[in-house]
């Protein structure tokens, strides 16, 4: 069964950040926005950190809001997540290890790995973000969840360390849900599902490799991948048309983003 | 029902807090012999004169001590808010099982603390003028640091709801102080004579009495309790009772918030707070 977003609204200091997203999270999927577009706010809802105000998440046929005690049904990369203490990354671990029944010779494992063994005595807060991701990616992993969601788990990582974190994502059996900026990657997911983040509301869900053999044009198509409603102007995504910007290439893709992000978008 | 992991952790994370050892230990430790070798040399050599002197010395120390703790409990459950909900969602554990490990945690480091102020306090005049005193009601004593340690726990967590849910995240460091602000109160009985009997139902304040009740065996005066054996000040007694039921209801509705605001509070972001 997968993870269901009815009608999701949050508002957080009196904005209001998710303004009614709908979502099927049934395989792996990208979530892909702009900073400030809702995305961390989603996934913290669906991790029930924050209070729903409206709509609901249903996991596997339970609600959010009432989930207790369920352990290895989602697993996480966010930093809130592993803060409960304000302890050093070797006693987290232990810590984590009671609460979540985490693997930690496997969390010893991906750290040797990665290479950030000398970061085990510091804090989540006196290391790079970089090697916060790396770290808090391997208690995601270690975690064992069914769902894995993943928060930029690329941003601020080397080049080298980025290509093994892809290998992990791809190859766990986890149905993960990872929120990325990093367009170039797109055409290593292929068969994931796509969602976009706009201004607070979740567009999808399309196939990756559909989306690499759509184009982008402008106005309302019939038969589109995606419509995207930016403020009375209609942006579709469309296969099997030869006008518009063909999104196979990187460049495309960033000009596609560019259009969408800079656009004046529905309130 | 077996004890998690963090019952343990809670207790070495707030109980050796850096800000607590500070302002709990070494600061009060600092107190202590400024109060007990330097200015307590006008106190008569008298067994008698000198336990009530400790015992006013002991009760403020005392407060200031735990609310020290009280601003470790504040940063740390503001800290790990986000974290406890997640956990108790996605874990092994109930939210209403770490809430209650959390708070024997808090009582372990204030029984801790309280009883480092207690050994100080009966050490720096044995070693200093010789004078051994002990308390005369260790029970009370104790149970004015458990009362005492409970409603800074409980101002703690529910200043730290507050922060959280009026967006004050910027203002979280100096609004920490308001517990050993509060704490300080407790400088005014010490000082000033003939004061109101409500005085004592403000929070903490109740409690301190109680410490100076059990240490002393005497209930204190209204005021003056430092001058209070040689004043020759005829002063109302506390209501000792009062005090008792005082605590008790600061206790009881500082419980009522945090479980009204707890489940209602959005977590601030852990970065906020660490900047």
């Amino acid at each position: 069964m997968p993870i269901e977003v009815k009608n999701l609204h949050v508002w957080l200091k009196g904005d209001h950040v998710l303004k009614g997203v709908e979502m099927s999270i049934e395989r792996k999927t990208l979530l892909l926005g702009p900073n400030g577009s809702g995305k961390t706010t989603l996934i913290k809802a669906i991790l029930g950190m924050l209070n729903i105000d409206e709509g609901d998440i249903i996991i596997d046929g339970r609600s959010v809001r009432t989930i207790e005690k369920w352990i290895h049904v989602m697993s996480t990369n966010l930093v809130d997540a592993y803060s409960i203490l304000p302890e050093n990354i070797r006693t987290i671990v232990k810590l984590y290890e009671d609460l979540l029944d985490l693997d930690t010779s496997l969390f010893s494992e991906l750290v040797e790995m990665f290479g950030i063994k000398e970061v085990l005595p510091k804090t989540l807060y006196e290391i790079s973000t970089g090697q916060k991701k790396l770290v808090t990616l391997s208690l995601a992993i270690s975690a064992r969840g069914r769902y894995m969601v993943l928060d930029e788990p690329f941003e601020d990582v080397d080049p080298g360390r980025k290509k093994r974190i892809l290998d992990i994502i791809l190859g766990t059996e986890s149905t993960v849900l990872l929120s990325t900026h990093e367009l170039w990657m797109i055409k290593l997911f292929r068969d994931w599902d796509c969602y976009f983040m706009l201004s607070g509301r979740a567009y999808g869900p399309v196939r990756v490799s559909d989306l690499l053999e759509a184009r982008l044009v402008r106005g309302d198509r019939e038969g589109a991948l995606l419509t995207f409603d930016l403020g009375g102007e209609k942006i579709s995504i469309v296969k099997n048309v030869n006008e518009g910007i063909p999104l196979s290439e990187l460049s495309s893709m960033e000009k596609m983003f560019e259009i969408l992000y800079e656009a004046p978008v529905a309130q | 029902m077996a004890v998690s992991r963090y019952l343990v952790y809670k207790v070495k994370s707030t109980a050796l807090n850096k800000h607590a050892l500070f302002w709990g230990i070494l600061f009060c430790g600092f107190w202590a012999v400024l109060d007990l070798a330097v200015f307590g040399s006008n106190v008569p050599p008298i067994s008698e004169a000198w336990t009530y002197y400790v015992g006013a010395v002991y009760a403020l120390l005392l407060t200031i001590s735990l609310s020290s703790l009280g601003m470790s409990f504040y940063f740390t459950f503001l800290y790990g808010l986000a974290g406890l909900r997640y956990v108790t969602k996605f874990g092994k554990y109930s939210l209403k099982k770490l809430l209650f490990e959390d708070s024997v945690a808090s009582l372990i480091s204030t029984l801790f603390y309280g009883t480092i102020m207690l050994i100080m306090c009966i050490a720096i005049p044995y070693i200093n003028k010789s004078v051994l005193i002990s308390p005369a009601n260790l029970g009370i004593v104790y149970l004015s640091i458990i009362l005492l340690g409970m409603q800074v726990y409980l101002i703690g967590l529910a200043l730290s709801l507050v922060v959280a849910k009026l967006n004050l995240a910027r203002h979280a460091r100096f609004i920490s102080f308001l517990i050993l602000m509060l704490a300080f109160l407790l400088f005014i009985p010490g000082n000033v004579a003939n004061l109101p009997q409500y005085f004592y139902m403000l929070p903490m304040m109740g409690a301190g009495a109680i410490a100076y009740w059990g240490f002393t065996g005497h209930v204190p005066p209204v005021g003056a309790w430092w001058y209070f054996y040689r004043s020759g000040l005829v002063l109302p007694k506390v209501n000792i009772w009062l005090c008792v039921g005082s605590s008790i209801m600061w206790i009881v509705l500082f419980y009522v918030i945090c479980l009204a605001l707890v489940r209602r509070t959005n977590p601030v972001p852990v970065e906020e707070i660490v900047r």
